[in-house]
């Protein structure tokens, strides 16, 4: 499907084919669009969570990931301020030749329990240097030279749950598709009609999950009405039962860095994710990678702004990974990071660094198949002021990757979610281990078990089914002799095991 | 006080300066008036309708008085109704009536400073300030998406006016939109 078709046949609401799946109409795509085609066939089924990590401000990849085989010496020679000591450069599990910051320690441990990935050198061409134009470059998956008003993760659930915010929430997908902690919804949840996305400090919701800003209401006429408005707000949320029920669901998390914003805001996510929520996306923000100067201490530059930050990015992560392992839910959850950009190969000489192109992306996750991808980037001998490193993957192929072997999309509709010219060169990257997306299988049922009976059969008028399940989606239908179907009985999700009886 | 529909809807379309067809267009005109019209019918409000000799009850009825324009429907819809406002707007005829958050920054004094711009914003849609905490992290983290310095803002405004290209009207009206549909939905836009 041509991208301009996408665009243009989602703009306004008004033209709904007549089809309707799911009890959702259809959005007018062409109907011989390999989305719709795919969509008749249901939407995927997957408990698969993806948080995504914005680092914001554009993080000095290179020393976040520093090459420590014969590169270093280039490196050194580059960034004399601000580089790090070659003995001080952690080491990672089943990597030589490269290592990570001496702060993220809790990282490194992730590396050596299998957990963590490192993805060298992540870009796209023509690399843009503005932080406002990179950011909605990385969160919309366009070119540098081309305006996408969506962003990536909003098309995937505009493509899973089309038509949103119409008609939900529903039973099928009760909770909000998307969550971004941060007052703000974002372009990267952006869909081509609503933002799928929802924000939880958003200023009416759910002050006392994050520690967010709220005014105090004066003590005034006027501060009363606001009392009472905001409390209309509260409670009119659509969302808000069910994240409430969702956090409150979770009594007990592990421990957490304290003074951590990014910490705070991914305990929120494990608590979430635990609660049983089903949102496929969330995103949390940490920022002030904007390390122009003194990004480093000069006595001590395993010290300073950059160190601080980076160990809270690490030690934020570990905890996260931890309190999922903890909760038991630590497989469906895939964690990122990104920036917008990197920065220079050459330090300045306010012990900084200037604004660059490609940098390093971490993935975390039990699920993710853990090492390094790609190979040290190649530094000259006598690094210029505007030399920046060279790409070697494309985020676009982080991301359809994700969407391909995390959320087990096709490869023809991912490649549809991103522009035409674009797709041509998605690649499938090893980062997910094999098997993520196979399905289920239940355990066999003895041979002699029997899972559903009737009572008064044969009947005239009704009968009363009595069935068991193992737990999760049931489904029973009733046909007739001519293989018709006459009723869907039963289409829920059982929380565990039971026998459940159902009239007819 | 709290605001009642007309208030609402009228006075954010006013506050954004939001253009209308010309009157001799009467088909235009009409047709787009009656779409407002309805949107204050659905939030409680039928003009020249009251439901009884009394009057809208909002205005008579103990002890609520006011509070009664917000409930559980009503408050959702108000907030739909800016977010349209926002993204989409109505278009009767080609002609699209919208708020064009761009164009209502350009009227400020000094929309190049990001604080001042909150500022004067604040000032002309609320009738009480927000807290200088409320405020610094609202432009940290929708106007300056994240960033540190005030001048990413000053610098990508004053990109926009020297050379008022779709790429850099983009850069800027991805940053508003969101600010003003936060505004639009913050509590304190419901009093007047």
């Amino acid at each position: 499907m041509k991208r301009k078709d996408f665009l243009l046949s989602t703009i306004p609401a008004a033209a709904i084919l007549p089809e309707v799946i799911n009890g959702y109409s259809v959005k007018a795509f062409n109907s011989n669009s390999p989305l719709v085609q795919a969509l008749m066939r249901g939407t995927t089924l997957t408990d698969h969570v993806l948080v995504i990590i914005q680092l914001s401000g554009g993080n000095d990849g290179l020393n976040m990931v520093i090459p420590v085989d014969a590169g270093y010496a280039n490196y050194v020679n580059a960034r004399s301020n601000v580089a790090l000591p070659q003995n001080k450069v952690l080491p990672i599990a089943g990597v030589t030749g490269t290592g990570i910051h001496t702060a993220m320690t809790g990282l490194q441990s992730l590396f050596s329990e299998g957990k963590a990935k490192v993805i060298q050198a992540v870009g796209y061409p023509q690399p843009n240097f503005s932080h406002f134009r990179a950011t909605d470059i990385w969160m919309s998956g366009s070119n540098s030279n081309q305006e996408v008003y969506s962003g990536w993760a909003g098309r995937y659930l505009n493509y899973e749950y089309p038509n949103f915010p119409t008609g939900y929430p529903n039973t099928d997908m009760p909770d909000p598709l998307a969550i971004q902690i941060g007052s703000s919804t974002t372009l990267t949840s952006q869909g081509s009609a609503a933002n799928m996305g929802m924000s939880i400090t958003n200023p009416t919701t759910f002050y006392n999950l994050i520690s967010g800003t709220i005014d105090p209401a004066p003590a005034t006429p006027a501060g009363k009405e606001l009392t009472y408005i905001r409390t209309v707000n509260q409670q009119t949320q659509q969302y808000s039962t069910v994240i409430k029920a969702a956090a409150n669901a979770v009594t007990q998390q592990g421990t957490y860095p304290a003074n951590n914003s990014l910490g705070d805001q991914l305990k929120i996510v494990a608590r979430l994710v635990s609660g049983g929520l089903k949102t496929r996306v969330y995103m949390v923000n940490f920022g002030g990678f904007d390390t122009h100067s003194v990004q480093v201490n000069a006595a001590d530059t395993t010290t300073g702004n950059h160190a601080t930050l980076l160990q809270r990015v690490s030690d934020a992560i570990k905890a996260f990974q931890d309190d999922l392992k903890q909760m038991g839910v630590e497989d469906r959850v895939v964690g990122m990071t990104y920036s917008e950009f990197g920065r220079r190969i050459k330090s300045n000489s306010s012990t900084g660094t200037d604004h660059g192109a490609a940098a390093p992306m971490f993935l975390f996750g039990s699920k993710i198949d853990p090492g390094m991808l790609g190979v040290n980037p190649t530094i000259p001998a006598n690094a210029s002021v505007n030399d920046n490193i060279p790409m070697q993957y494309d985020f676009r192929s982080v991301y359809a990757t994700l969407l391909e072997k995390w959320f087990c999309l096709d490869k023809t509709i991912v490649d549809s979610l991103f522009p035409p010219n674009i797709n041509a060169q998605l690649q499938s990257l090893p980062l997910i281990k094999a098997g993520a997306c196979n399905t289920v299988t239940p355990p066999a049922p003895g041979n002699d078990e029997v899972l559903i009976t009737n009572r008064a059969n044969p009947f005239t008028s009704s009968t009363t089914i009595v069935f068991k399940t193992q737990g999760g989606r049931t489904f029973i239908q009733v046909i007739d002799t001519l293989g018709r179907m006459i009723k869907v009985l039963i289409d829920i999700d059982y929380p565990g095991p039971g026998t459940y009886t159902v009239p007819f | 006080m709290i605001k009642n529909p007309a208030d609402h809807v009228i006075g954010s379309l006013r506050e954004m300066n939001t253009a209308f067809p010309p009157l001799s267009d009467w088909d235009k005109s009409y047709g787009l008036w009656n779409t407002f019209y309805n949107w204050m019918v659905n939030t409680g409000q039928t003009l020249h309708d009251p439901p009884n000799v009394s009057g809208m009850p909002a205005y008579y009825q103990e002890p609520s008085f006011h509070e009664i324009w917000i409930n559980s429907d009503s408050l959702p819809k108000r907030n739909q109704f800016t977010d349209i406002m926002i993204n989409t707007g109505y278009s009767r005829g080609g002609f699209r009536v919208q708020f064009n958050c761009v164009a209502f920054a350009q009227t400020l004094n000094n929309p190049g400073n990001p604080n001042d711009l909150i500022d004067e914003t604040l000032n002309i849609l609320f009738r009480n300030d927000l807290s200088a905490q409320s405020k610094a992290q609202i432009k940290t983290q929708i106007l300056l998406t994240g960033q540190l310095y005030d001048y990413y803002w000053t610098n990508a405004w004053v990109a926009y006016i020297s050379s008022p290209t779709t790429a850099n009207f983009n850069t800027v009206n991805t940053r508003l939109k969101p600010l003003f549909q936060y505004f639009f939905n913050l509590s304190e836009y419901q009093l007047a």
